[in-house]
């Protein structure tokens, strides 16, 4: 199965000695990068800086496929805000400004997604890392011990597919 | 032997100060049970913590090489796979600059073509300098949809200049997109036609339609009916079904029978008479042999002269019957005449009424064939404003396809509202000037286009686009559109209709053809009008003696040269529609007279001959009985005067016997006075008292 090898790094990446704050990280990148729009030069750019920072790539790709699903639910509220921030006349001027300087234009600026989403995202990117950096930790102390020795993973190891799935976590865990 | 001591990994071999474990190796171990079993191995001795690693089973030496890993990738600072991504990143992009840039445009652009005019296009030597703003081909082919082993246009050089800075600013401004060595109509080596493509194939049909003339039906029916028109008069064949309303004929016959029975009368009539006379001859001979002096006394004067006063009442009495059948006779010839005159006037009543059925027609009779006929050469103009139309189809086909992009971009797209562009930015797109030229066979042509501009308001110049085509032997054309106007000029351009016009016996139609033009469009609306003058008109006939190649030749020179003033209007949904007002109408209308009077003329001598022949035979029959009266008549009349004749000499003779004894009387009278006495006058006077 296609799937398993992904899934599994991403098990194991929960569940190993990676860095809570850089999977956090990755996370809240993730739905900010989801949240504006990708056909600017905003969106590459920050995430090359997300690469740069060593932020945990494979929850960051995931994430952002996950919250690219969901942005549309989303849209109808960061839109108008959006909008509202553009007209308002500080942030209007500025963005006149900003598209006057030669290539600035393709960053997209003007744009009441892109503002939208841009502020929703920086605002929701600390209480995101944190919530994120929480159920991490949370998952590898208590959660995780107790997972494994349930009787619930005992019957579930059963099924085939599952079965795969974690011979593949344990593959990738020998290397911790 | 000793027991072999199991160290620690790598990372682990040295002790490490109390402080620089916490902080370099426990704080780098995430995991609460790793971070255990690791601080379980530690031995702190001298304020310095190592890791002893002997008596460790191999899972769990393992597991702390597994750990020290670890530690050494969550300590460093910089990420060299990224780093080595971005290398790649860069070699990548100077790898797509040098070599994959120009092959992704031109497969732009040859996918984008291609959808526009549904057909294959290639490029060559395509190079794109993004900050230089230079783009350029060798080489640009466009295929013809409708002939797929021709190409639509081909140009041997493409160039663009784009400004960087304004492209840097969002706005696509193109100084300079110039096209030169066009050429049409190149034939192809392989194929044109898209795979898959069904339009082409609708296109295909479209055209095949256009090229298939309505009015086939119609000019075949045309021809036929002038052809009757005007020629092949079949005058037996008129003569049998007109014969019964001819009346000379009947006339005739009956006047000839009524003569014949006439002649037959007095043809006996005449023998007897000629009898008669020939009884004559003994009783003239006698006459004649009557001498007045011979007799020698009275008694033989009187025997004499009663002998002739009975050949006198004789006579007389044949002068009177004779003269009563001349005047019959007379009566019967005249009626005769009578009759001839009767049947001279049905004749000619029969031959008017011949000339009634080959006259001409009325004139509203010729006008469908010269509104079929001007349909047939209004062809060339038609194939001229047909380039318009075509024109326009590109251009919808065009706008199709871009508003089919915007609605599908529109689909995907997560809706979005952005801030109004400044009233006084720049034009988004501006094609400041754009350029095509290009060279056939005696024709040379160039398209100068100009200020096509997204917001025209913010643009000072005009959009225009003019269009020139100079060929050596007819003169330069030309065509100027701007926004919402089309002027074209064209003094001349030749023309050749091949065997197009065969429907109507026309083999070749050639010739030149001038058009003045304008035009004016609002939303989806194209309207103007033309005015064409076709010069040189130059036919050759595929039928022999056809009379419909000989109409349209007749009308043509008379109308040469040729012009039209027109209407037209043009919608996606309806197409072209042209209105022609030409000469042709009454020029065509006169020549179809014309040729139909001449064949009327030609088919009315040929009946007239045909009915003067048929006529020929009973008038002739006629015309001998009728002689033959006449000579009845006068020989009845020559009768007459012979036996007037007779008579006359009857009674001169009469006469002459009575003069000849009064003179004998008379001189012996004489003799006897002259010898004797009263008494012998008184004997005398006895004696001559009888």
């Amino acid at each position: 199965m296609f799937f398993i090898k992904p899934v599994a790094k991403l098990i194991v990446a929960l569940n190993s000695n990676t860095k809570p704050g850089a999977v956090a990280a990755a996370v809240a990148t993730a739905f900010l990068l989801a949240l504006i729009p990708s056909l600017n030069l905003v969106w590459p750019l920050l995430f090359i800086i997300s690469l740069i920072a060593r932020l945990n790539w494979g929850f960051e790709f995931v994430f952002i496929a996950v919250f690219k699903l969901i942005v549309p639910l989303i849209d109808p509220f960061i839109e108008p805000m959006g909008w509202r921030l553009l007209q308002s006349g500080p942030v209007s001027s500025l963005v006149y400004n900003v598209n006057e300087i030669p290539g600035l234009i393709y960053f997209g600026f003007n744009d009441s997604l892109m503002i939208g989403g841009l502020l929703a995202g920086i605002i929701a990117w600390v209480p995101v890392f944190f919530l994120s950096r929480f159920i991490i930790v949370l998952f590898r102390e208590k959660l995780s011990p107790r997972i494994a020795n349930s009787k619930f993973i005992a019957a579930v190891k059963r099924f085939p597919i599952l079965g795969k799935l974690i011979a593949a976590v344990k593959q990738f865990s020998e290397v911790y | 032997m000793s027991k072999k001591i199991t160290k620690a990994p790598g990372i682990f071999g040295k002790p490490v100060k109390k402080k620089k474990w916490d902080k370099k190796f426990l704080r780098k171990v995430y995991l609460p049970e790793d971070r255990k079993f690791l601080s379980s191995l530690a031995v702190e001795k001298d304020d310095m913590i190592s890791v002893d690693a002997d008596g460790l089973s191999k899972k769990d030496l393992k597991r702390l090489k597994a750990i020290g890993k670890a530690i050494k990738k969550n300590r460093k600072g910089l990420n060299f796979i990224l780093i080595f991504i971005l290398i790649l990143l860069v070699a990548g992009s100077a790898f797509f600059h040098f070599y994959l840039k120009n092959k992704l445009v031109q497969r732009v652009v040859e996918n984008q073509l291609e959808n526009i005019f549904l057909a294959e296009v290639d490029t060559a030597g395509v190079n794109l300098s993004i900050f230089g703003g230079h783009f350029s081909m060798n080489l640009l082919v466009i295929a013809n949809t409708e002939e797929p082993m021709t190409n639509l246009v081909e140009f041997t050089t493409v160039e663009a200049d784009i400004d960087t800075a304004e492209l840097l600013q969002g706005r696509v401004l193109i100084e300079e997109l110039g096209f030169s060595g066009m050429r049409r109509g190149t034939p192809r080596t392989t194929s044109g036609k898209l795979k898959n493509d069904a339009d082409t194939g609708k296109a295909a049909e479209r055209v095949e339609a256009e090229d298939d003339p309505s009015s086939s039906g119609a000019v075949e029916n045309m021809v036929g009916q002038i052809s009757a028109l005007a020629g092949n008069i079949d005058v037996a064949e008129i003569y049998e079904q007109q014969k019964e309303n001819l009346k000379s004929f009947r006339l005739i016959e009956e006047s000839k029978s009524s003569v014949e029975g006439w002649k037959t009368h007095w043809q006996g009539k005449t023998d007897e008479w000629s009898s008669r006379v020939d009884d004559w001859d003994a009783s003239v001979k006698y006459i004649a042999s009557v001498d007045a002096d011979s007799f020698s006394d009275i008694a033989g004067a009187q025997s004499t002269i009663t002998k002739l006063q009975s050949i006198y009442q004789s006579a007389e009495t044949d002068y009177k019957r004779i003269q009563s059948d001349y005047q019959e006779a007379e009566e019967q010839y005249d009626e005769a005449a009578a009759l001839m005159d009767e049947i001279r006037s049905a004749v000619d009543a029969d031959y008017a009424y011949i000339e009634s059925i080959v006259t001409l027609p009325a004139g509203d009779k010729v006008d469908w064939a010269a509104s079929i006929l001007e349909e047939q050469l209004s062809m060339p103009l038609k194939k001229y404003l047909s380039y318009l139309e075509r024109g326009l189809e590109w251009y919808n086909r065009f706008k199709r396809y871009t508003d089919k992009k915007d609605a599908g971009k529109s689909e995907v797209r997560r809706p979005s509202r952005q801030l109004p562009v400044p009233a006084d930015a720049p034009p988004a797109f501006t094609l400041v000037h754009a350029f095509a030229s290009g060279e056939e066979p005696g024709l040379s042509y160039k398209f100068d286009l100009r200020n096509i501009v997204s917001e025209p308001d913010k643009w000072d110049g005009k959009a225009s686009l003019d269009l020139g085509i100079d060929a050596p032997s007819t003169g330069a054309a030309s065509a100027m559109i701007t926004e919402d106007s089309l002027e074209v000029d064209v003094p001349a351009v030749p023309f050749d209709l091949g065997d197009s016009l065969s429907a109507v016996d026309i083999a070749s139609f050639r010739g030149s053809l001038s058009v003045a033009s304008a035009v004016g469009w609002d939303e989806g609306r194209f309207k103007g009008n033309v005015e064409l003058g076709a010069t040189d008109l130059q036919l050759k006939e595929a039928v022999s003696d056809s009379i419909v190649y000989r109409l349209i030749s007749t009308s043509l020179e008379s109308v040469n040269p040729l012009t039209a003033a027109g209407e037209f209007a043009w919608t996606e949904p309806d197409g072209l529609s042209l209105k022609l007002d030409t000469e042709l109408d009454e020029s065509l209308g006169d020549a179809a007279k014309a040729l139909i009077s001449e064949g009327a003329e030609e088919g009315l001598a040929m009946l007239k001959e045909y009915l003067g022949d048929q006529l020929a035979g009973p008038l002739d029959g006629f015309e001998s009985e009728y002689g033959d009266l006449e000579g009845l008549v006068r020989g009845i009349k020559n009768y007459q005067t012979d036996i007037d004749g007779y008579k006359d000499m009857a009674k001169d003779k009469i006469a002459e016997i009575e003069n000849s004894v009064k003179d004998k009387l008379k001189s012996e009278a004489e003799n006897v006075i002259k010898d004797g006495a009263s008494d012998a006058l008184k004997n005398i006077g006895n004696k001559l008292n009888f």
